[in-house]
């Protein structure tokens, strides 16, 4: 008999301890900052480490939020949501976000976890602080409500499932966890923003550091204007509801009133006035216009567009170096060198992020109302339209404005488009198959 | 007993190597925050609460005297391309002049003269502001004709009102998409929409239709009134700077190759006023005296 | 085999056997029932669960037998082929087959009541599964689906009456779920494109799980919703309520 070696299986083993082990899948989990806009604002590897750096320091680690008392967020329900999902002596869960949230949303909130990539909707991005589903204006914040309704009733027509079968404590956790990634994201903005634009290099070459804790005008500028500015828009929300007027809204309507209401919208949707065919389609459909972007989607296109326009920089940069002279060709050489790196830099932070699409119109035959399908959602979409997105807002811009369409012709529109799934044309009658006819 | 082959399982080595190798960072994720350094910044940042209520900046010390003027020309340095047509797939009829789409207005060379148009020229930072270059109140009319806007870039002050007019027969929505400023309303042919920017752009916002999405023009909202759009010709004036004083002024195109748009230049003539990577440069007036700039621009400084 | 392998086989049917006995004093055993038609279904599975375990436990023991007894130390003399016996075989095959004819004729009814039998009654939601929610819709004033007075909900608490026949149509909006609902015994699998009845008579008031059965993806997990029974009044007055909650025309509460 021959003896037996073991090696093949020894390596066997191996293999499989590496895959099921899962290769580095043990690091801890951490905030990444918003690499597309610091690579767009060719932020330097300096500057990005001292951002990263107060961003932690004034929001903590997914494992350990904390607030600042400016920032007027509940430190109780964040501890809830946030940090690794265990129960304790209490029964109480805890690491809500990472249970219910993270795996579309991610764990900084950027909508791209694991399971977005096949998500149609992409799930929603935080960091801009744009929500579609709210009950503001149009530049405004959600309010709380509003988030605590689309966690309730979930996004139908999406894969955004609704939480109601949750505590209401964890549920209150939930929305202030996303309140909270939303400002931090505004925040890494905010203060990518202040380093390009007044840090930079200084009148010694050297580049000013981003240094709050010696410079107290930067303190100054993070804490009362950029953050400011940020827990202020958050704080204003409630008074940018959309309220209809109460004398405006129509009441107890025969259906000949109805029907009346209904032609009018119908006027009104086919008309110029309203433009509404020209995105939802001559029937509604959403076959308009579809060449358009929402703002999450703009945003990784814009990135795209200048990440292959650099090739053709360098390529131009090299060409115009035949012309120059030694002096100036060494400091050409020097840009070139920059834009490589900006280059590899731009494809790898393009890989991660998620391949743009278009904004589709709705299609108001189906029924499906992703912000709600009460006359009072679909007031404010047509009042205000939806924030990110397309859709313009045909109402009055600021409260007490006068509009291009009144209250009385949008709530007519309001029962137009509430109609339109019932219309013979979206109800097709469904014939049975004859299949003597077929055979 | 069959012999065991040495190489049997030889083929595992590769696997194994392949899945070492695939499993370190993928991709630019960015730093992780140092732990040390960032409760530092948070004692600091905690011990500033409580100093609300002073000036936010205290603003840009002013240290000169007297009004001066800035006037330039910007100029191609290659041959003026030409501009490809609009990609117009709606209201062919409105849209298109006897079936030819409108030309884009992303690049725009005299032939004549070389000179670059819409190169948007303005201060930031300015120490103090002449009451002639204060913020207007006056409203302006930006018009939207044939599915272009008619004004492809428009500076405007802070609390000015832009009368968002549509002079075509179909309608259009104006969606405005600044930092800090967002609008986004239908307007109806023949109508007219108010918007009041609120706040100050670094840099110009772009502003599209989403019915007509080649629709594209770009508006700057600032505090004061120290900017100027070039002209066809590529020249430029502000009058009434601050003189005596270091003054920064950027320079926005909508091609610039800086980040968000900043014309950046990297020729001799440049690097006397040291031009940076972000489009801007520093100058400083004299008193009732003009300071000519007139610069080259290559081709390379505009994306492809 | 030698015999200590043999006890060691012999453990597994007797912690087989454990568990099952056992199971109920830690609650793993059958969901409370609220339906009427359920304890057909209980029946059924206690009876093949008899069934199956007396003859689990005499084939396990013929099993430990042999091996106990002609385990190879104890039995050098070669082993002796027996070309089968007629009689036997005939008997074992036989005798299952009648077993096995008259479970499938004693369920024919059962399985007939659930899903062939449906009562002539308008019906009372329609159940819409997707990826990763439980959607409900009520027919509303007109008693008809699909109409502009209709009820819809997509945040997983499903209302029902009890007392009375109640009559689902269940749906899928992309891909394979399963309608599930353990406390009413029911189970009947989502077909994308095809629309299904299913339907119960409920004896209860109470809150009780629904959960998917069928793997739709990755949220499968987590793909419940709440069946709440009430009584007809009760139903319907949340349903009004509901009806004017969706009908909403102005902000009844301040925000925050």
């Amino acid at each position: 008999m021959t003896k037996h070696h073991p090696t093949s299986e020894w390596i066997a083993l191996v293999a499989v301890l590496l895959v099921v082990g899962g290769c580095g899948q043990s690091e801890q989990v951490v905030f990444r900052l918003n690499m597309r806009e610091v690579v767009s604002n060719q932020i330097e590897p300096q500057y990005q480490q001292q951002i990263v750096n107060v961003i932690e320091a004034m929001f903590g680690t997914p494992d350990g939020p904390s607030v600042m008392p400016e920032m007027k967020l509940d430190i109780k329900h964040l501890k809830f949501a946030a940090g690794p999902v265990w129960d304790d002596q209490a029964g109480r869960r805890h690491g809500l976000y990472r249970k219910h949230c993270a795996h579309c949303h991610g764990i900084n909130g950027d909508g791209r976890g694991p399971t977005a990539l096949f998500l149609d909707p992409y799930p929603r991005d935080y960091r801009p602080a744009v929500f579609k589903f709210k009950s503001t204006y149009n530049p405004a914040r959600p309010t709380t409500n509003d988030l605590h309704r689309t966690l309730m009733n979930g996004v139908p027509g999406t894969a955004m499932p609704s939480f109601a079968l949750l505590p209401p404590a964890e549920v209150a956790a939930l929305v202030e966890y996303v309140k909270y990634l939303s400002m931090r994201g505004q925040m890494e903005t905010a203060l990518i923003g202040y380093v390009f634009d007044e840090l930079g290099e200084g009148d010694d070459g050297n580049l000013i550091p981003l240094d709050p804790v010696n410079d107290s005008e930067q303190r100054n500028v993070i804490v009362d204007e950029l953050l400011g500015d940020i827990v202020t828009g958050w704080e204003e929300a409630p008074e940018q509801v959309i309220h209809p007027d109460p004398d405006a809204i129509p009441v107890d309507k025969s259906s000949a009133q109805w029907a009346a209401s209904v032609d009018k919208g119908r006027t009104l949707f086919y008309g110029t006035k309203a433009n509404c065919v020209k995105c939802h389609g001559p029937t509604g459909l959403g076959d308009g216009q579809q060449d358009d972007y929402n703002i999450w989607n703009k945003a990784v296109m814009t990135f795209e567009e200048a990440t292959d326009s650099l090739p053709n920089q360098i390529k131009t940069t090299r060409a115009s170096m035949k012309k120059m002279d030694k002096e100036q060709t060494v400091a050409t050489k020097e840009d070139l060198v920059l834009l490589h790196r900006s280059l590899t830099d731009h494809r790898e932070v393009l890989e991660e992020l998620l391949p743009p699409r278009n904004a589709i119109p709705r299609n108001l035959r189906q029924g499906m109302f992703r912000g709600g399908r009460r006359p009072l959602d679909i007031y404010r979409k047509v009042y205000t339209g939806i924030a990110g997105t397309p859709m313009p807002g045909g109402g009055p811009v600021t409260p007490g404005a006068k509009g291009t369409l009144s209250d009385e012709e949008i709530w007519q529109l309001v029962d137009y488009v509430r109609s339109l799934p019932f219309e013979p044309a979206s109800q097709p009658t469904r014939l049975r198959i004859n299949y003597d006819v077929l055979n | 007993m069959i012999k065991q082959s040495k190489t049997c399982g030889l083929w595992l080595v590769p696997c194994v190597v392949w899945l070492a190798s695939g499993c370190g960072e993928r991709g630019y994720l960015g730093p992780v925050a140092n732990s040390h350094t960032a409760i530092e910044i948070r004692k600091a940042l905690d011990t500033f609460s409580g100093s609300a209520g002073e000036g936010a900046t205290a603003g840009v010390a002013s240290s000169g005297t007297g009004w001066g003027t800035l006037r330039g020309r910007f100029t191609f340095d290659a041959a003026p391309p030409t501009m490809a047509p609009y990609d117009v797939t709606k209201d062919l009829a409105t849209c298109t002049l006897d079936g030819k789409p409108p030309l884009q207005q992303t690049l725009l060379v005299d032939s004549a003269t070389k000179g670059i148009k819409n190169i948007v020229v303005f201060v930031r930072n300015a120490p103090r502001v002449h009451e002639s270059a204060g913020p207007s109140k006056e409203p302006i009319i930006f018009d939207q004709k044939e599915c272009v806007f008619v004004t492809h870039v428009l500076p405007l002050t802070v609390g000015q009102s832009l009368q968002l007019k549509n002079s075509d027969n179909v309608g259009h929505n104006t969606n405005i998409r600044g930092k800090k400023n967002t609008f986004n309303q239908t307007i109806p042919a023949g109508a007219s929409v108010p918007f009041t920017p609120q706040k100050e752009e670094a840099l110009p916002a772009p502003m599209n239709c989403s019915i007509h999405p080649w629709m594209s023009a770009y508006m700057l909202p600032r505090e004061n009134g120290y900017y100027a759009v070039t002209a066809e010709d590529g020249t430029f004036e502000i009058p009434h700077l601050p003189a005596g004083e270091d003054l920064e002024i950027q320079v926005w195109h909508e091609r610039g190759t800086g980040p968000g748009g900043g014309v950046v230049l990297s020729t001799p003539e440049a690097k006397e006023y040291k031009w940076s990577k972000k489009g801007r440069f520093k100058v400083k007036l004299e008193p009732d005296k003009t300071k000519e700039i007139d610069l080259n621009v290559p081709e390379t400084a505009f994306r492809s | 085999m030698n015999r200590f392998w043999c006890i060691v086989f012999l453990l597994v049917p007797i912690l087989g056997v454990a568990t099952f006995i056992v199971a109920p004093y830690y609650n793993i055993w059958f969901p409370r029932d609220v339906s009427t038609h359920g304890v057909t279904i209980d029946n059924l599975f206690m009876f093949i669960l008899w069934l199956t375990g007396i003859l689990f436990i005499g084939t396990e023991w013929a099993l430990f037998q042999f091996t106990w007894k002609y385990d190879a130390e104890r039995n050098p003399e070669p082993v002796k082929f027996s070309h089968g016996e007629h009689t036997l075989e005939v008997v074992w095959t036989i005798v299952p087959a009648v077993i096995l004819l008259f479970i499938a004729i004693y369920q024919m009814d059962a399985w007939a009541a659930a899903k062939m039998r449906k009562p002539n009654i308008r019906p009372t939601a329609e159940i819409a599964g997707r990826q990763f929610n439980w959607d409900v819709r009520y027919p509303g004033a007109d008693q008809q689906l699909h109409t502009l007075d209709d009820i819809v909900r997509y945040d997983g608490n499903i209302h029902l009456p009890m007392g009375e026949d109640v009559l689902l149509v269940i749906k899928s909006q992309d891909v394979l779920h399963s309608f599930f609902l353990p406390n009413l015994r029911l189970k009947q699998d989502v077909i994308p494109g095809m629309e299904q009845a299913m339907w119960f008579y409920a004896k209860d008031t109470g809150k009780f799980d629904v959960v998917c059965a069928e793997l739709c993806g990755w949220g499968h997990y987590k793909m419940k919703a709440r069946l709440t029974l009430q009584t007809r009044s009760e139903f319907d007055k949340w349903l009004a309520e509901t009806y004017k909650a969706e009908q909403a025309m102005k902000v009844a509460t301040v925000d925050q």
